[in-house]
């Protein structure tokens, strides 16, 4: 049994972005310890909760979501990251705080905080 | 938070100057890493090698000349930079690096520091 931390650096319209979810299901299902997921890069795409899936494909954040619900385990997102790609915690004019409540705002202190944690550390 | 531990992190950049962001998010992580007090090491492959060049021009574009700042990267303690001289070959690229110290190396030295470190993120 190891510790794991994963970093999710694609969008939710990539289908590695699916694999990163199953790997992460199949981490707890092997009775691994699964420190956090990290969101960087396009990751932080997967954060914006008005992104609409066709009703016959998977809802990768539907999916997060659940997955942080049923599971505890934290979605770090990264914040610069995401404001350069239209997310906003903020709710004052002009804006509309789109950032999905299963996730957390964290910044890339973040990433080493996790990343030091886990024994072992997986990139998708 | 301090992490509790210091673990080695390679960057490894495969991406060219201003293909997406890629390139200035490694940048971003690289330094948090080091302010981190953790072990930090730069790798470039592929087209990665394309941001170890001096003379770049990134106005050109309107991009932040980021690539500048690689001068100023041993005050971060990140000094172990490796770029595969073969790969720059391959693009008829320069020696005329934007670091200070950087080392050229060949694809068996590559792998050797590579897996040297911990944590191996890449962009």
């Amino acid at each position: 049994m190891s510790s794991f931390a994963l970093v999710v650096t694609t969008s939710p319209i990539d289908n590695k972005t699916n694999t990163a979810l199953a790997f992460a299901e199949q981490l707890l299902a092997d009775g691994h310890i699964l420190k956090g997921i990290f969101f960087y890069q396009d990751g932080v795409l997967n954060a914006n909760k008005y992104v609409q899936t066709p009703s016959d494909e998977l809802n990768l954040l539907t999916a997060w979501a659940e997955f942080n619900k049923k599971t505890s385990t934290p979605l770090h997102l990264c914040y610069t990251a995401g404001e350069r790609r239209g997310l906003t915690d903020s709710d004052d004019d002009q804006f509309n705080h789109n950032i999905h409540p299963a996730f957390t705002i964290s910044g890339l202190g973040e990433l080493v905080v996790l990343t030091c944690a886990a024994s072992k550390v997986v990139q998708l | 938070m301090m992490p509790d531990q210091i673990k080695r992190y390679a960057i490894v950049n495969t991406s060219s100057t201003f293909d997406k962001f890629n390139a200035k998010e490694a940048l971003d992580a690289a330094l948090i890493l080091a302010s981190y007090e953790m072990a930090v090491s730069l790798f470039f492959i592929g087209d990665g090698v394309y941001q170890t060049q001096a003379s770049q021009n990134p106005e050109l574009i309107d991009g932040k000349d980021f690539i500048s700042s690689f001068k100023a990267l041993s005050f971060y303690d990140i000094e172990d930079i490796y770029i595969s001289e073969a790969c720059l070959a391959e693009r008829q690229l320069t020696t005329n690096l934007a670091f200070k110290d950087a080392k050229l190396v060949n694809k068996d030295e590559f792998s050797i520091f590579l897996n040297q470190a911990d944590v191996i993120l890449t962009f």
